[in-house]
């Protein structure tokens, strides 16, 4: 049989906000952590100052990201409990109050633009870093089991 | 019976996770079908979406089995700890 000029098929796929979204924390979680390595190593103040600036941006993209796991979750599975979603939600949480537990810290207590070379402070910003990069890892681990097994 | 209650809740979870996973390709197929013009493809796209919720059903059938084992399980331990 012969389609008619004007019939098409048409494949509907929906936007996946979660997928979408979900990039930008982990890139710029990992970011923030190579900078803040480069910085120690390297000690060029700017490193530093990068590290900031890519750690509140992984935190504030944090927010829909994580909105956006949560209503996919619901939608399209259902809100079911399983330890796969229960470990992606608490990871997610965890790495979104510490994101911006530590960003808020670093700005409050050390400012902006300042250096924090040789202050002891700078272990805890680099440990923070650190557990928001393993986040990142953890929650792209989970994701990846959920469709590719 | 082999199943341990560990083995029966790791079934479960693989079971929730890919019946949800077979429901979201079943409504794309469904979607699909819905907003296509071209009769043929419709007429595939349907058959594929009903063909996807029998496996879903069949899917659904062992879950709802391992489910009942599951709580048997339970139950009976509960009524050994009565004693």
């Amino acid at each position: 049989m012969v389609a008619l000029a004007q019939d098409r098929t048409i494949l509907k796929h929906r936007t996946h906000w979660h997928v979408l979204l979900v990039h930008f924390p982990i890139t710029l979680f990992f970011a923030a952590f190579g900078f803040q390595i480069l910085h120690l190593v390297v000690a060029p103040a700017c490193f530093e100052l990068a590290t900031n600036v890519t750690l509140a941006a992984g935190t504030i993209m944090m927010i829909p990201t994580t909105r956006s796991g949560w209503r996919s979750w619901m939608r399209d599975y259902k809100g079911a409990k399983v330890m796969l979603f229960k470990r992606k939600i608490a990871i997610a949480f965890f790495m979104l109050g510490l994101g911006i537990a530590l960003t808020v810290w670093r700005f409050l207590s050390l400012g902006i633009f300042s250096e924090a070379k040789e202050n002891p402070q700078h272990l805890i910003y680099l440990a923070g870093n650190a557990l928001l990069m393993m986040g990142a890892v953890a929650e792209g681990y989970y994701g990846g089991r959920l469709n590719h097994r | 019976m082999t199943f341990t209650c560990r083995d029966l809740e790791n079934m479960i979870q693989a079971l929730t996770l890919t019946i949800a996973v077979h429901e979201q390709e079943e409504a794309y197929f469904r979607r699909s079908f819905e907003i296509s013009t071209c009769r043929e493809s419709k007429m595939l796209l349907l058959e594929i979406a009903d063909e996807m919720r029998s496996h879903i059903s069949s899917l659904e059938e062992k879950k709802s089995r391992l489910v009942s084992q599951l709580a048997g399980i339970k139950q009976a331990g509960r009524s050994e700890g009565d004693r």
